[in-house]
């Protein structure tokens, strides 16, 4: 039995073309509503900027269980306890932010302590194994030396970036000490409280803990060294030398010691010399604030002489150096 | 079946514009806290607290009213700071106010 | 063979394709899109470098031994130069251009400033005239700015012309844009 019934009524087929028609337009309308919520960009300014405010703003953080017992000097630890550092800082101190210290500076970009880039990506970026992983270049615009850590920046690519203006501490100049006249000793007197001074501050005082302190004697030619140690001076002035800190490594104008004892030569002036350098945080260990550093010479004519490591030493601490930081990532 | 769509649209629509305004909200709480006036007004107290602390002629918190002028009429903020110059340890407290943040310090 | 029968398919049809349109219609018209007015990300770093450069400005280079005051012995240049006479503020504006852009990296020429400072005098706010305009660049408050502020203190300052010697706070403001 054919016949015709079959057939959708024509209203039907009117309206359904007209809800149909309506459709249409609508999707059309909103296709384009949905399409920003389906990107994956990184805000990666706000990415530069923070690691920006780390490294210029903050000192850095050490795990609160190392065993030096350090809150942020994460530059004087040792290689072995690198995982102990937290979040990587260049600046001096939180109460003085911009003012970033040189020894934090070389450690920073020092590619022989920090692996790059899995170290900088924990401690500065925050993201471990299977999360995005941050590619980045951090660059030190100094007067005399341009570090930088990271790949080359992009040239086809948007990349986050913030610029950011410092000032850097640099350790003291070497202090210069006259000692002609044959002396059979001589004594470099350091009290630490002196080198804080509350006056100058912790941005403009020499702080021995923390940065690298040399020390030069101007001799005559042709004295025998014989030995140079280190002694602690306790409040009653009673001066015992610190055990194991004797036959200090020194460089001369002849050899260098040890092995003790040591003939300095003329180094072409008229004069010999004899520098000592300790590098930063090697008095960190003696817990005392007044050290004598000696040193003795053999079959010398000329009596003792002593001289003090303070703020009376000419151009000792250095002026501030202004620099930039650029942060790129991407 | 229209209705059904309609509301599903609606539905998910409202959901897609409050989510713009829900990030940007968040973001502004970061890029509005003016860590730059705090730092500014905190070292410019301590400043003044190193420079007139032991100085028998001035008293440090002489220019707070000072202060306080600029600040509203040029940065909308209110800020006062007090130091007690009879503290040995001469204790600071500091107040900024910009209508968005508020921050309070007590120095030693 | 038109009849009008199934009218309601008809119906249906057309007051569905309206209830969507208006509805799509109403959303549509009260997202609200983020333009880039709204974000500050572009002003922000100007505004960062900026006061990165003031606080370098307003920090001592060295401790100077040979100042009497402690005010003195950790003098900064803005200190130092706000405490002058500025009657002619010519060596001041050209001084101030040159710092800033050494301070910012000198590849940032296109940076220019402009600057306002601001003291209170006991009874009402008033600027002091320490910019001379003709050396500086041309300031029209058309291009797109940004404010950065700094407070400095004046232990002894040579004006007002009235009142020299008067220990001031005085309000440093920079406007910062990019030609």
């Amino acid at each position: 039995m054919i016949d015709d019934s079959g057939q959708m009524s024509i209203d039907f087929l009117i309206g359904f073309t007209i809800f149909i028609i309506g459709i249409i337009i609508v999707v059309t309308l909103m296709s384009g509503l949905l399409v920003g919520l389906q990107s994956k960009t990184i805000d990666l300014d706000a990415v530069a900027y923070r690691t920006g405010v780390i490294l210029v703003e903050d000192p850095g953080q050490l795990n609160p269980e190392n065993p030096y017992g350090y809150a942020d000097e994460w530059e004087l630890i040792d290689l072995a306890y690198k995982d102990d550092i937290l979040r990587l800082g260049m600046a001096l101190s939180k109460d003085y932010p911009n003012i970033l210290t040189r020894a934090k500076v070389e450690g920073f970009f020092d590619s022989s302590f920090f692996s790059y880039p899995d170290d900088y990506r924990r401690t500065l970026f925050f993201t471990g194994e299977g999360m995005y992983e941050y590619h980045f270049n951090i660059l030190l615009t100094d007067p005399n030396s341009y570090p930088s850590i990271g790949e080359p920046v992009p040239t086809n690519q948007q990349y986050g970036y913030i610029k950011r203006a410092v000032f850097i501490k640099e350790p003291p100049n070497g202090a210069e000490f006259i000692c002609t006249g044959d002396p059979e000793r001589v004594d470099i007197n350091f009290d630490f409280s002196t080198l804080h001074d509350g006056d100058r501050g912790p941005i403009f005082w020499i702080d021995p803990l923390k940065e690298k302190i040399i020390i030069r004697l101007i001799t005559d030619a042709g004295v025998e060294l014989d030995n140079v140690y280190l002694s602690h001076v306790d409040e009653n002035g009673i001066i015992s030398p610190i055990p194991g800190q004797y036959n200090l490594p020194v460089t001369t104008s002849g050899d260098p010691a040890p092995p003790y004892r040591v003939n300095i030569p003329d180094d072409g002036s008229g004069a010999g010399y004899v520098e000592i350098e300790f590098p930063q945080g090697y008095f960190e260990p003696f817990s005392a604030s007044k050290f004598q550093l000696s040193f003795d010479f053999a079959d010398a004519a000329g009596n003792p002489q002593s001289y003090d490591y303070d703020y009376s030493v000419p151009s000792l601490s250095s002026p501030l150096t202004p620099a930039t930081l650029e942060v790129c990532v991407w | 079946m229209a209705f059904i769509i309609s509301i599903t649209i609606f539905f998910l629509a409202l959901i897609a514009n409050q989510s713009t305004l829900v990030g940007k909200t968040t973001a502004e709480a970061v890029l509005d806290f003016p860590k730059n006036d705090i730092q500014d007004l905190k070292h410019e107290i301590l400043r003044i607290r190193e420079v007139y602390a032991t100085d028998p002629n001035v008293n440090p918190n002489d220019f707070n009213s000072a202060i306080q002028k600029i600040a509203i009429a040029k940065k909308s903020s209110i800020l006062h700071y007090s130091i007690d110059a009879s503290d040995p340890s001469l204790e600071t407290q500091i107040y900024f106010n910009n209508g968005i943040t508020e921050y309070n310090e007590v120095y030693y | 063979m038109v009849t009008d029968e199934a009218q309601l398919y008809t119906i249906e049809g057309i007051s569905a394709a309206l209830l969507m349109v208006i509805t799509a219609y109403l959303i549509l018209s009260s997202t609200s899109i983020l333009t880039p007015g709204d974000t500050h990300i572009s002003d922000m770093q100007l505004e960062q470098l900026g006061n990165d450069v003031l606080k370098m400005m307003d920090t001592a280079e060295e401790f100077d031994e040979t100042g009497v005051t402690i005010y003195e012995k950790k003098q900064s240049y803005l200190e130092e130069e706000l405490s002058k006479d500025l009657s002619n503020p010519n060596s001041f504006t050209t001084d101030f251009i040159d710092k800033f852009r050494e301070y910012a990296g000198d590849d940032d020429k296109k940076v220019k400033v402009f600057l306002v400072t601001s003291y209170w005098d006991g009874s009402e706010i008033k600027t002091v005239g320490c910019w001379d305009a003709s050396v500086a660049p041309p300031f029209t408050g058309r291009d797109h700015y940004v404010t950065v502020t700094r407070w400095v203190h004046l232990n002894d300052p040579a004006w007002p012309a009235w009142d020299p010697g008067h220990a001031k706070t005085v309000l440093l403001e920079v406007y910062l844009w990019r030609d």
